[in-house]
């Protein structure tokens, strides 16, 4: 099997348990973190699963109408220059968030063991 | 499983006119599809939004009207526009009341999220046909969608790929409207949803009891039910077919079915959601398939740099310094060219009537005024051009984006961007675009700023005391003096506009922290004819109720002006005749209040009468002047400005006062059109009051403090 090229940050990051970087070639797996972390820990490009959206004031409903599923894959595509509204790409489009609300969406980081589809 | 499903198939007298409706997701390419159906054209928009008005038009060739309204992302409203679509969309549980066909447009490169409202328009029984829109960058995104298979999992009455912008498909559109017969039996399917966690069993008390007034909802119970769950309001839209007694029961049911979705650990909000959602990922997910996958659009790349820390903001200050330059410079020369066939229209005009009342009506009072108006048309049409190229290419999402956080911290939201941004043009169309701002405080605050933009009526203002009052130097070699004062004038609009929006945070707060929630549409290449089409409506509507207002205003003047005739002493001059009219012993009435400020009776006449749309002091003025000198022919104004005199020698006009008066129209409230429509939107006459009142003063103290300042300092 072919395995394609990793883009650079998310390949930085990996490491195993004793902090030596993973080879692909030997283990080309996603990864999904298992701490629970809301959406506004993301960096810029990382991405993540969302786990939950907490039901509490106003706009998580539009959120799921949008298509903010639980499970959903989810990218942090930037943060505003003023370093607020945030954007994320989700479901194949690009939305943008406050942080206040970004913060009730919690997610689990994804790395990317391999390439597949993205919509 | 009969309880299940909707009687879809009921007969419904055809109303009187067939309709249909587009519904469809903001951005989806609505707008130019209804264009296109119509042949009517209307704003195409890349902003979330633009829409905000129901419009409607004669499908082509067919006596079938169609309606479109604005675009929304789900019928669970949550914004005035969104309210409008959900409040049609309620009004289909009369069989009179039903389009003949719900037209449901879908991004066909962003499906998923586009098909939620589809589902929820499906579910209403409404032959629905579901528009593929976009289908040329589907192709160029290699993306390939299965339509028969589409159509058989959403039992949908058709689906037709479409292409608004090129025109692909249009024709085989109009044909299927046009071919629904009256009565179309719909086949009966159970609602588009999946069901979690076994949800149906714990809401069958409220299925139950709405299953027996199915007749009257005339809409799936399970759906009903999901929504009365869903959403608080809901249940207000059922009052009209249930009475008190039967409310109070539902009522009581429907806290009992919550207590049991909690015990069950369902979180019941956002059932709805997840049913549908869960529906198109396990049905919908293989109608699409993908060929070449390309990790990062376009749009995000342009993004890198386009909303980029530091290049973003520079580029954001260019954009918006090179437009106001643009409108300033390009349209020196048709204005010129405009001005010099007016002189000549009006000479001639004088000429071929014998002198007298007529003639001097007509020349003074008609040509004059509009000429006047006339001459700054090129500018507004550069300003709507450049204001149509940001929103149909997407950057005024971009431009929100980066201003949120600014409009956050003065207690707005980034989608106040585009009704503030627009207000540059008009203020009309710009209160009326706030209604997308979804928060009614948010709005209110907006609608209430935007007169301090400096809107396009202000523009003549501005360029007439610019041209003839700040000297053609250059700073610094390259900027020119004119053109640094036109921003500055700019500026202290947008400046004390965030001033003001920080003093009202603080008196009238926003309740809630709300979120700005809004999609960034990928960068398109606007559609020039659309942007052509908005030209022409803005013009148009500049020109008849501006230009109807400013007419009316112009006559009335010319007759305040030159009545009563004081026939009886001939030897009295052309000044003092001007002196002695009803418009000279007003301007003298208010001369004591304006003096302060250093203007005269003649500016106090034209402050008076703009009231009715700024522009009007520019043929006030004229009228005014042309009275004067009725021996010579007619000058141009910014001349005869610089020639007036008081009695003692001294100039009227200095660069002083050109000053304080462009600064008393940064902030005067003076716009019978902008009233208007604020009364209009905020649905009460509270608002244009208040707008009026501190404008006004904020006027009136500001322009005190420059020229009481500016003489100090020995100007």
């Amino acid at each position: 099997m072919k395995i394609p090229r990793l883009r650079r940050q998310n390949r930085m990051r990996l490491r195993n348990q004793k902090g030596q970087p993973i080879d692909y070639n030997v283990y080309p797996l996603d990864i999904i973190e298992n701490k629970e972390i809301p959406l506004t820990e993301l960096k810029p490009g990382e991405e993540a699963t969302i786990t939950r959206i907490e039901e509490k004031g106003y706009g998580f409903e539009r959120l799921r109408e949008l298509g903010l599923s639980d499970g959903a894959p989810i990218r942090m595509v930037k943060y505003a220059p003023l370093g607020d509204p945030l954007e994320i790409k989700i479901r194949g489009f690009y939305l943008s968030l406050r942080k206040a609300l970004a913060s009730q969406i919690w997610v689990k980081r994804r790395f990317r063991g391999r390439r597949f589809e993205e919509r | 499983m009969k309880n299940d499903n909707q009687p879809t198939a009921i007969p419904y007298p055809p109303s009187e006119t067939p309709w249909v409706a587009i519904l469809g997701n903001p951005n989806c390419g609505k707008t130019a599809l209804f264009n296109r159906l119509t042949g009517l054209h209307h704003k195409v928009g890349n902003y979330p939004g633009i829409t905000v008005e129901k419009k409607s038009g004669w499908l082509k060739g067919h006596k079938i009207l169609v309606r479109d309204l604005p675009g929304t992302y789900s019928l669970n409203a949550k914004s005035i526009d969104e309210k409008i679509v959900a409040d049609t969309v309620q009004s289909w549980r009369d069989p009179a009341k039903r389009p003949r066909a719900a037209v449901v447009v879908v991004d066909a490169t962003n499906m998923t999220r586009n098909i939620y409202l589809a589902l929820q328009i499906l579910d209403w029984g409404v032959p629905t046909i579901i528009v593929l829109n976009m289908i040329d960058e589907v192709r160029k995104k290699g993306l390939k969608i299965n339509t028969k298979l589409l159509k058989e999992r959403l039992n949908a009455y058709a689906v037709i790929p479409t292409s608004a912008k090129y025109g692909e498909g249009i024709e085989k559109l109009i044909q299927t409207i046009a071919g629904i017969p009256d009565n179309p039996l719909l086949p009966e399917v159970p609602p588009r949803l999946v069901e979690i966690g076994h949800f149906k069993e714990y809401i069958k008390p409220l299925t139950d009891f709405l299953e027996k007034f199915g007749p009257q909802l005339n809409h799936n119970a399970l759906i009903e039910a999901l929504r009365l769950l869903g959403e608080k309001s809901y249940i207000n839209y059922l009052t009209r077919y249930l009475n008190f007694e039967e409310i109070g029961q539902l009522q009581h049911i429907i806290k009992e079915v919550k207590q049991t979705l909690i015990q069950n650990d369902i979180p019941f909000h956002t059932l709805e959601q997840s049913a549908r959602y869960g529906f198109i990922d396990l049905y919908l997910s293989d109608v699409i398939t993908q060929e070449d996958v390309q990790r990062k659009s376009y749009s995000e790349r342009a993004d890198r740099l386009l909303t980029h820390p530091i290049f973003g903001p520079i580029g954001m200050i260019l954009v918006l310094l090179f437009i106001f330059n643009a409108i300033f410079s390009w349209a020196q020369y048709p204005m010129e060219l405009i001005q010099k066939w007016m002189i000549l229209f009006s000479s001639q005009v004088s000429a071929a009537i014998p002198p007298g009342a007529l003639n001097s009506l007509i020349t003074n009072g008609v040509i004059a005024g509009v000429g006047a108006i006339l001459v700054f048309f090129p500018q507004i049409i550069l300003l709507v051009f450049f204001l149509g190229l940001l929103e149909d290419s997407g950057y005024m999402a971009r431009l929100a984006f980066m201003m949120d956080r600014f409009l956050h911290k003065i207690g707005l939201q980034g989608r106040s961007v585009l009704p503030l941004l627009s207000g540059f043009a008009c203020a009309i169309p710009a209160v009326m675009a706030a209604r997308t701002i979804n928060d009614r405080r948010n709005r209110l605050v907006t609608i209430l700023l935007i007169p301090l933009m400096s809107c396009s009526a202000r523009l003549p203002v501005y360029t007439l005391l610019i041209s003839a009052f700040v000297p053609r130097k250059t700073v610094l070699g390259f900027i020119s003096l004119q053109g640094l004062t036109f921003t500055g004038i700019y500026f202290l609009g947008m400046f004390t506009a965030i001033v003001v929006a920080w003093i009202i945070k603080k008196i009238y707060p926003p309740r809630t922290n709300h979120s700005m929630m809004m999609e960034l549409p990928p960068y398109r290449v606007p559609i020039l004819s659309s942007i052509g089409w908005q030209i022409y409506d803005r013009g148009k509507s500049f020109l008849t109720t501006a230009g109807s207002i400013i007419l009316a205003v112009s006559i009335v003047l010319w007759f305040l002006a030159s009545y009563p005739k004081q026939e009886a002493s001939p030897h009295l001059s052309s000044k003092e005749k001007i002196e002695q009219s009803y418009a000279g012993r007003l301007g003298h009435a208010i001369e004591p209040i304006i003096r302060p400020l250093g203007f005269d009776w003649k500016i106090g006449v034209g402050l008076i009468t703009s009231f009715a749309a700024r522009e009007v002091i520019i043929s006030t003025l004229s009228t005014l002047y042309n009275i004067e000198d009725e021996s010579k022919a007619q000058t141009s104004l910014a001349r005869a400005l610089h020639n007036d005199r008081y009695p003692n020698g001294k100039p009227v006009y200095s660069f002083l006062v050109a000053l304080s008066l462009m600064v008393f129209y940064v902030y005067a409230a003076q716009c019978m059109a902008t009233f208007a429509i604020v009364k209009k939107e905020t649905n009460s006459w509270k608002w244009p009051i208040i707008m009026v009142t501190y404008m006004t003063s904020l006027a009136y103290v500001a322009s005190l403090i420059v020229f009481q300042s500016g003489k100090l300092l020995g100007f």
